[in-house]
């Protein structure tokens, strides 16, 4: 029977075989080690869910998103279609639909052959008004529609009383206007109607 | 003697294999990102973000934070928003038209901003005009961090108490001069600025296109939830579809979406808006359960439906980057209604929560609970006190035992309540006068059984200072891996590279 001998020196030959599968294991647990450093897992953005399979490492955009393909330009400021579909009587001034009439009331209403007058509550938020904005058409005595004109208001957050009261101690969330007749309808008209196209709290 | 050779080789093998392997143990498991993870491994965190969840209470100053704290949990109790470790401050200021960003020569700054340019700041990155979006303050369109991180692969969400096409959400997903600018459709007055680009752009350009049309047209939140219906109309709706998002409600119709309808959706991208304006206040909701508002879901709600369509489905994996914003804290101190913003700041606290749950069970979320400004100068006085709004005069300013303390124009005599300034709490005794600048009471959990609101008995005293924004600096909280960069006091600015960094978007 053969007995192992532990005793002695080992052979040169064997001690060369120690040292080159000591340094292949300590080789091997560096790499392992440069795996774990670099291996991008389930929680990084750049490996994929199971269904989609590899995808790049995220790259930052530096550009906005400015293009919108398909969006047609508008060529002017916003038209009232409801306007074309009232025919009021003479001498009444009346309100035309529009996008935000669930957020504000429309008071006041008359005519009185050079202008139309009106005054909107906003009754939806508390805070400033930044832009408002009213679209008038002017009826002749068959009710055709013949005219139409705009009131605008802008906050102009860059002038010193801009969150003050307007004259007279109206609140800011109160817009009373008045739209004149266009020149080409002077002498024809004899109704209005009016609503409201933009409106915008801050 | 071979035995003796193979016995050696393979124990000096296994000691020299156990040390490579126990070297690659000691290494971190990957480079993550700058500064050390804010949240021990053992809390489930090895510093990595794969999610960034940015909770936003517009308008919540300081005072917002405490008074719903005392409100709803006592004085000895804590928001969950207050719970997070890192506990920052913010300034909010931004600058006038035209102007360079700080430390330029032509830097203007603007003390107390609006809620466009604050989202601008931690959106861009950069310093720009009250009612600006998407751009500095010389007019330039520059990118948001939201459109950074889905170009890199990330889903992303928008969620909102306001209109979706309102001033924080609409910071990360469009360029625009004027945030009036919001759509149905294009007007010159209140999309165009030439102070700030000289000449009118044409209407092509982006920066004067309704906010709405960017919004449908451009992809870049993948979960948009909100208010607004409104700004949006049936060629919206179409290239919403055409971009393969589904659509709650009807845009066309103009039918609101439903909570029944937010909790049915899936998908990688989902477009719900709940209300054809900003959304309702809780406060309504929970006293008229019948009423059709009370089907909107609250933002507690948005948020977790948020959260599970960002983190699961066709989204798995990708990581997200998700703006929630509480909307109605501001809107409701614009108006000086105390007993509307401590439920607004209450549900914003509620959807804070649950970010934070998912982020401890998630490990790999940084949260963010911050604000664009502080609102109306909301503020706690002594029981039993005034303010200056319900006086008859200011404060006496005079030092009689030492008259070179005396302020310049001397008042003697003053601080007396003015009866006709002053008729009671406005919740309690007062509520039926329109100009009563008295405090609103509110008990608290601190409070004896049978203390209302309302009444002087009531240990909570409440009071607005305007019924505008303010200057102050606001609280920053933070959670998860790179929150401790916002210890300390923060410029908003610094905000979009927090989020960029923890997203290695920068």
């Amino acid at each position: 029977m053969t007995t192992i001998d532990a005793s002695g020196p080992l052979p040169r030959r064997a001690l060369r075989a120690l040292a080159a599968l000591g340094a292949l294991a300590v080789v091997f647990g560096i790499c392992l080690a440069a795996v774990r450093l670099t291996h991008h897992g389930p929680n990084d953005p750049s490996s994929s869910g199971a269904a989609q399979g590899a995808r790049p490492l995220p790259r930052a955009a530096a550009a906005p998103v400015t293009s919108l393909p398909g969006l047609a330009a508008p060529t002017g400021d916003p038209e009232l279609p409801s306007l074309a579909g009232l025919h009021p009587r003479r001498g009444a001034a009346v309100q035309a639909a529009g996008p935000f009439d669930d957020r504000l009331t429309l008071a006041d209403l008359r005519f009185d052959g050079k202008a139309v007058h009106a005054s909107a509550r906003v009754t939806s938020d508390v805070s400033d008004v930044l832009e408002f904005a009213s679209r008038a058409g002017f009826y002749d005595a068959s009710g055709r529609l013949v005219a139409t004109a705009t009131y605008t208001y802008h906050l102009d957050e860059e002038h010193p009383d801009a969150h003050a009261e307007t004259p007279g101690g109206i609140p800011s969330e109160v817009k009373v206007f008045s739209i004149a007749v266009p020149a080409e309808a002077r002498g024809s008209a004899v109704s209005a109607a009016v609503g409201v196209t933009v409106l915008v709290n801050e | 003697m071979r035995k003796r050779t193979t016995a050696a080789t393979a124990a000096f093998a296994v000691i020299a294999a156990t040390a490579g392997v126990a070297t690659a143990t000691a290494l971190p498991a990957t480079a993550g990102p700058s500064g050390p993870a804010a949240v021990t491994a053992a809390a489930g965190n090895d510093g990595r973000v794969k999610n960034v969840i940015y909770l936003l209470g517009d308008g919540m100053g300081r005072t917002h934070v405490d008074a719903a704290r005392l409100r709803y949990y006592g004085a000895a109790g804590r928001l969950a928003m207050e719970q997070m470790p890192v506990v920052g401050q913010n300034q909010t200021y931004s600058v006038e038209k035209n102007s360079g960003q700080p430390g330029a020569a032509d830097f203007k700054p603007n003390f107390v901003t609006d809620s466009a340019s604050a989202a601008t700041a931690w959106a861009s990155g950069v310093k720009t005009y009250n009612a600006a979006l998407g751009v500095d303050a010389k007019g330039t369109s520059v990118p948001t961090v939201m459109e950074m991180a889905k170009q890199a692969g990330y889903a992303t969400g928008n969620v909102s108490t306001a209109e979706i096409t309102d001033a924080t959400p609409a910071g990360q997903m469009s360029h625009a001069l004027a945030r009036g600018c919001q759509g149905p459709s294009y007007s010159a007055a209140s999309c165009q600025d030439t102070t700030v680009t000289g000449q009118p752009l044409p209407t092509t350009d982006v920066r004067v296109t309704p906010i709405a049309k960017q919004i449908a047209r451009n992809g870049t939140a993948d979960v948009i939830l909100g208010g607004g219906l409104s700004r949006f109309d049936g060629a919206d709706e179409q290239a919403l579809r055409e971009q393969g998002y589904q659509v709650l409600g009807s845009v066309a119709s103009q039918t609101v979406a439903t909570r029944t309808d937010l909790e049915k959706s899936s998908g990688a991208k989902v477009f719900g808006l709940f209300n054809r304006g900003n959304l309702t206040i809780e406060k309504f909701k929970r006293e008229n359960p019948s009423a059709p508002q009370a089907a909107e879901p609250s933002l507690p709600e948005m948020t977790s439906k948020a959260i599970s369509l960002l983190d699961g489905g066709k989204n798995a994996g990708n990581g997200f980057y998700l703006q929630v914003e509480g909307a109605l804290i501001d809107k409701r101190s614009h108006a000086n209604d105390a007993a509307q913003t401590l439920e607004e700041t209450k549900a914003f606290d509620d959807a804070v929560k649950v970010a934070l749950d998912f982020a401890k069970r998630d490990g790999h979320t940084l949260v963010i609970v911050t604000a664009d400004h502080e609102c109306a100068g909301f503020n706690i006085i002594e029981k039993g006190t005034f303010t200056n709004a319900e006086a008859a005069a200011p404060p006496t300013n005079v030092d009689s035992g030492n008259t070179a303390n005396n302020s310049s124009t001397v008042r003697a005599s003053g601080n007396t309540k003015d009866a006709t300034r002053s008729t009671g709490p406005i919740n309690g005794s007062g509520a039926g006068n329109t100009k009563n600048f008295a405090p609103a009471t509110f008990r608290t959990a601190d409070d004896p059984a049978g203390v209302q609101d309302g009444s002087t008995d009531a240990s909570l005293w409440l009071t607005y200072l305007s019924g505008n924004h303010t200057g102050a600096d606001v609280p920053v909280y933070g959670y998860g891996p790179g929150s401790q960069k916002l210890a300390g006091t923060i410029d908003n600015t610094d905000l979009f590279d927090i989020v960029g960094s923890a997203l290695r978007l920068s």
